[in-house]
Formats: C-alpha cells, sequence, structure tokens
C-alpha cells in the first residue's frame, strides 16, 4: 500500500517553485514583456494540465460516485479546467489588446459546457470499449487525438484562406468547438449503430440528434459572421436541448420490464 | 483416491453380500457387517426411533459412512465424509437392491462381485480418472490381473504417463484409454495421482496448524497456505502471490495436499465459483455499457423468476452496484456439498441465459455476444481447463 507522503508533491512543489522564480527574476532582469507572454501562457495552461490530471485521477471508476472525497476532488478539478478557461479569456483579450468579438467571448463561455459534455462521452466510450474490446485502447486513444488536432489546425487554415472575414482568433476559438461537436456527434453515432438492434440505442439516438443539432448552430457561428444571437440560431440551440432533455427520460427508464 | 472399501450388508442377517477394498489394508468384512448391523440397531433401540439413524463411525484417518436402502446398509469406509460420496453411496446402494431384489428373500449365488463390479467402478473409481492423471504401474503387475484387456493395455504404455499419452500411444479415443485405465485401477496393478491444475480451487484445512507442523514448512508454502480460501482458483492464487514459476507453485499446492494442509473443494464449490466468476464478470461488462441500475434491475427481476424452480438463488444477491454475494448459507451448503453440482450448474445456466436473453432487448444481439465472448475469454485466463464446462453457446443470443 502506498502511503500519502509529502515527497510524492515533489514535482508539482518544484514547478511552483521554479514560476515563482521566474515571475521574481523576470522583472528584476527587465524582461517585462517576456514576463507577461509567460504568464499569458503559463496561468491558463497550468490550470488546464492539473484539472486534467485530477479528472484522471478522480473522474474514473463509477464506484466511487458515492464517495464524498472522490466528489470534493473531482469538482475541484472540474473548477481547474473551467478556470483555465477564464484565463485563456484574460490572455487573449491582453493579447489582442481589445474587447474580444462576441463570438469569441461566447464561444469561450461555452467552452466548459462542451468539455464536461467532451469529458462524459469519451469516458463513456472507454468503458464501453473496455467491455466490448472492440479496439486496443492506447490506439483509439491516440487516433481520436491526432485526428482532432489535426482536424482543427484543418479548419483554422481553410477558414483563413477562404474566409478571410473572420478573424483569426474566432477562427481558433471556434474550430476546437466545432471539431469536438463533430466528434461527439460521430462517437455517438457509432455508438447508435453498435447497440441499434436494442432499446438502448434509443436514448443514444436522441442524444446524437441533439449534438448534431447544436453542431450546426456552432458551425454557423464558426463559418459565418453575425449569426449569433438570431433567432433561428437560438432555435437550433433550443431544440437541441429538448433532445437531450428526452434523452434523460428515456434513460431513466432503462432496463424496466417491457410490458 | 478417498475412498478405502465398500461394503453392502443384508439388515436383518448382518450378512456382507458385496465388499470391495481398494487398499489392500481393508476390515473384515464379515466381522465389520456383524459390528455395523449391531451398532445401528443399537442406535435405533437407544432412540426408539423407526428409521435408522447413525450416518457414520469415525476412527482418526478413516470414515465409515453408512447409508440405509430398504434392505440393505451400505458403508465405506472414506477419508472425508461430505454429501456427495453419501449421495454416491446411496446411488449404490439402490442399485444393487433394484439389480439382485430376489436377494431379500432367498440366500442365492448370484455372482454379486462380477456382476456388481461395473456399478461399483461407475460410481468410485471411474471419476478418478481424468484425461491428465498420472498412472504409475505397480512392479509385478502380472501377477495381480487376469482381466486380458487391462493386461495388453499395461504391456504396452510405459510404466509412468498421463491418461492422454497413453491414449495417443495405443492410438485409442481418450475414454477408452480412461476405461482401461479404470479397470487397471479396480484391479489394483495401477496408482493414480491427479496433477494438481492451475484450474483447481483449494482451500486450507489447518490456518492455524500446530508448531510441529509449521517447521517444515518452507516460507513459501506457508504464503501459499494463506492464499487457498476455497473460492479462489490456483492460477489467480498463484497471481496474487507474485510467483513467477506457476509450477512451481503447483508443486508446494501438491505438497501440501499430501501433507492435507490444503484440500480440494468440493465439486459444487468448484461449481459455484467457476459460474459466479462468469457472472460477475458478464455483469460488470454490462453494467460499463448500460449502467448498474438497468443491470440490477435485470438480474433481481432474473432472479425473481427462477427461485421457484430454484430456491437457493435466493442467496445470490448484489452489494454495491453489481458485485456478487453469495450468502453463507449457499456457501455452506456447497462446502458441505449438500447441494449437487448439476443443481448449481443447471441453475446458474438458466440464469445467465435469462439475464442474457433480457440485456438483449438492451443492447441488440450482436453487443451481447461479443461481452460474452470476451467474458469467455477472461475466465479461459482463470481457469483455462475447465472453462468449457460452463455451456457458453446456450448463452448466445439471436438477433
Amino acid at each position: 500500500m502506498q502511503q500519502t507522503r509529502w515527497s510524492d508533491t515533489v514535482p508539482i512543489f518544484i514547478l511552483g517553485l521554479g514560476i515563482l522564480l521566474v515571475f521574481l527574476f523576470l522583472p528584476l532582469a527587465g524582461f517585462d514583456n517576456a514576463l507577461s507572454i509567460v504568464s499569458l501562457i503559463l496561468t491558463p495552461l497550468i490550470a488546464f494540465m492539473l484539472g486534467i490530471f485530477g479528472l484522471r485521477i478522480f473522474g474514473r471508476g463509477s464506484e466511487e460516485r458515492e464517495d464524498q472525497i472522490q466528489t470534493l476532488y473531482l469538482w475541484l478539478s472540474i473548477g481547474l479546467l473551467m478556470l483555465s478557461l477564464s484565463e485563456l479569456a484574460t490572455s487573449i483579450v491582453k493579447t489582442i489588446q481589445s474587447p474580444l468579438p462576441i463570438e469569441v467571448t461566447v464561444g469561450l463561455v461555452q467552452m466548459p459546457g462542451l468539455l464536461l459534455w467532451g469529458f462524459g462521452i469519451l469516458q463513456y466510450l472507454r468503458s464501453v470499449n473496455s467491455a466490448l474490446e472492440l479496439l486496443n485502447s492506447d490506439r483509439l486513444w491516440s487516433v481520436l487525438l491526432i485526428g482532432t488536432t489535426l482536424a482543427t489546425l484543418f479548419l483554422v487554415v481553410i477558414n483563413a484562406v477562404y474566409n478571410p472575414l473572420i478573424g483569426s482568433i474566432e477562427s481558433i476559438v471556434m474550430s476546437p468547438l466545432v471539431i469536438g461537436l463533430v466528434l461527439f456527434t460521430s462517437v455517438t453515432l457509432g455508438l447508435v449503430w453498435i447497440f441499434r438492434q436494442g432499446e438502448f440505442a434509443k436514448s443514444l439516438v436522441l442524444i446524437f440528434i441533439g449534438f448534431f443539432i447544436y453542431l450546426i448552430r456552432t458551425a454557423q457561428w464558426a463559418l459565418a459572421t453575425s449569426i449569433l444571437g438570431n433567432p433561428s440560431n437560438s432555435l437550433f440551440a433550443l431544440e437541441a436541448f429538448m433532445f437531450f432533455g428526452a434523452a434523460f427520460i428515456l434513460a431513466r427508464n432503462l432496463g424496466n420490464p417491457s410490458q | 483416491m478417498e475412498i478405502n472399501s465398500i461394503y453392502i450388508i443384508k439388515r436383518d442377517t448382518g450378512v456382507c453380500m458385496y465388499h470391495k477394498d481398494f487398499t489392500g489394508s481393508g476390515f473384515d468384512p464379515q466381522l465389520l457387517s456383524s459390528f455395523l448391523v449391531a451398532m445401528t440397531s443399537f442406535f435405533d433401540e437407544a432412540t426408539r426411533s423407526l428409521k435408522s439413524q447413525a450416518r457414520a463411525f469415525e476412527g482418526i484417518d478413516y470414515t465409515i459412512v453408512v447409508e440405509f436402502g430398504d434392505w440393505t446398509l451400505g458403508a465405506v469406509s472414506t477419508t472425508i465424509d461430505n454429501q456427495h460420496v453419501r449421495n454416491k453411496l446411496k446411488r449404490t446402494v439402490r442399485k444393487f437392491e433394484e439389480q439382485f431384489a430376489v436377494l431379500k428373500w432367498v440366500e442365492l449365488d448370484l455372482a454379486v462381485h462380477t456382476r456388481f463390479e461395473q456399478t461399483v467402478m461407475n460410481e468410485f473409481v471411474r471419476e478418478n480418472i481424468l484425461p491428465e492423471t498420472l498412472i504409475a504401474v505397480r512392479p509385478e503387475w502380472e501377477h495381480l490381473t487376469r482381466r486380458p484387456d487391462v493386461i495388453s493395455f499395461l504391456r504396452l504404455i510405459p510404466d509412468i504417463c498421463s491418461i492422454q499419452d497413453a491414449s495417443s500411444f495405443l492410438e485409442v479415443p481418450v475414454e477408452i484409454a480412461m476405461n482401461l485405465a479404470a479397470e487397471a485401477l479396480w484391479e489394483g496393478v495401477i496408482i493414480v495421482t491427479n496433477p494438481v491444475k492451475p484450474d483447481d480451487i483449494y482451500q486450507s484445512t489447518s490456518l492455524t496448524p500446530t508448531e510441529g507442523a509449521l517447521d517444515h514448512l518452507s516460507p513459501e508454502a506457508a504464503r501459499t497456505l494463506s492464499e487457498l480460501d476455497g473460492e479462489t482458483p490456483l492460477s489467480i492464487a498463484a497471481e496474487r502471490m507474485r510467483t513467477e514459476d506457476l509450477k512451481r507453485f503447483l508443486e508446494d499446492v501438491a505438497w501440501l495436499k499430501e501433507r492435507k494442509m490444503v484440500e480440494l473443494v468440493s465439486p459444487s464449490q468448484a461449481v459455484v465459483v467457476r459460474y459466479s466468476s462468469a457472472l460477475q464478470i458478464l455483469l460488470k461488462r454490462l453494467a460499463d455499457i448500460v449502467g448498474f441500475v438497468p443491470i440490477r434491475k435485470i438480474f433481481l427481476k432474473a432472479r425473481e423468476e427462477l427461485v421457484v424452480h430454484y430456491p437457493w438463488l435466493k442467496f445470490v444477491t448484489l452489494e454495491e452496484g453489481v458485485d456478487i454475494d453469495m450468502r453463507s448459507s449457499l456457501l455452506s451448503a456447497t462446502l458441505r456439498g449438500s447441494i449437487s453440482p448439476d443443481a448449481i450448474d443447471d441453475g446458474f445456466r438458466v440464469f445467465i441465459q435469462f439475464i442474457t436473453r433480457m440485456v438483449k432487448d438492451l443492447l441488440g444481439a450482436k453487443p451481447v455476444n461479443k461481452i460474452l465472448f470476451n467474458t469467455k475469454n477472461e475466465i479461459e485466463q482463470k481457469f483455462p481447463s475447465t472453462v468449457f464446462h460452463i455451456e457458453w453457446e446456450s448463452f448466445l443470443v439471436r438477433g
């Protein structure tokens, strides 16, 4: 049995001390610009990394859901992730030295929600994959990671070339959202296909449709300007939310005897 | 072999009508039969019971187990007294009474010994012979048997070999080699040892051994002793002990077994462990997909439907999540052997069938079959040679 030892946290403390030293040293040495760049990058990055780290430790194993201390750490990690996004917003505002375009602000606010969706979907995918043993799990994750990164870059480039009306910042913020939703939609579609013969697919279909509609809505933002807040755009979002609600109701009665 | 000798005695006269001794050091049959009849009638008198109540007479390293028929009394001298042995004895007594019914009324020479041989061989000898059993031929065996098939069998095979080797050596099916070996064992011309297999489930009989016994115990064997809890196959126990050499581990267990510090669990217990591991893995995998709540509902529903036919399923319950818990009533029944392996096998099979049929409605046929396939593979790791004692095909669902 491993013990709780202070020494285990040494790497994190060294990192913290290192950052502290850098922040003390750079202004003394006169590198003010470098300091601001470092802080702009590091703050959201560290919050994001530690958030992910916490989720990896405490987000697994649904048998631990009843465990209150696990839940505390889980929420702390989720909080870190959200904070990382607000730090990211600060960094962006600081960089472009002007108020953010409204799409970017809204996009950043959306990100935590989509991140939570993403964790849910991907964790479930892992669980299904471990039960059905469809693909080697390491390969699955590397394919997903590389695929989404490449697709995001590709979308940014496409936007820059064919759609110069959209600012580069907007493009960088919105592209991951779109690609993330494409990923969720295709994963759910895959799951629906796997369980197509069973009752269980019904709730998954609803989630799939929800994702799909939401994807259309977000894609409209990413690919066209000044559509935010249009009634039609809001309608898409509304309908998507409805489908999720319907999925909850179906999932609630799962496994009840049929008749 | 756990049976030393078997006797069938006529109750009203106390005459031993049939006996067979497997060790060469049994009691004088007529002496034993008069003793048993006297003792049992004494018990009946003392307790004023109409039904005979004696069940066993115990020595230090043997027990004489007694079972009553209508007009006969069966007794075996055995090293272990459990329900399994009793059931075999009961069947033997019943068959004897059917086959030689006329002896109840008259005394005739019906060549009982030769005619009843096959029944006793099937009940008590045949089950000791498995394809992987090692047989060692006794020296001077030619003087001990006259059976032509046994003689030709022993002439052709090496002095020490497994049944499987013997069958491939003689180019006959394993079944035939097993039958021949049973006959040879019956004649007392071979010695059989069943090697310890990774699937076997052992339990420690002496968790608090006496000082003297511990002195001879190697540290590995002592650690082994504490891992054999009667619920874990040796393959998993070896894994838990992080032993690198499975063969060495099995030898340790064989060493302990020889010294009677561990014993093989009853056949029913083995079936329970095998099936409950399979069910556990299956439920876990299903719950990974649809969650605990639906799987719990399905489990409880299936159990409710089956409890009428298999009342013992009531003792198979779920703890937190989908963790299966066997109530101690069921476990002690299986340890004593008072519930037959077939009943357990049958019940669990139908139970899992019910569950897979119900889950099929949720998930569709293909994923369920894939999960069954994965479960089978996982069980195969734990129970490499007995995995197919579970009828996996019968669980498969059709779309």
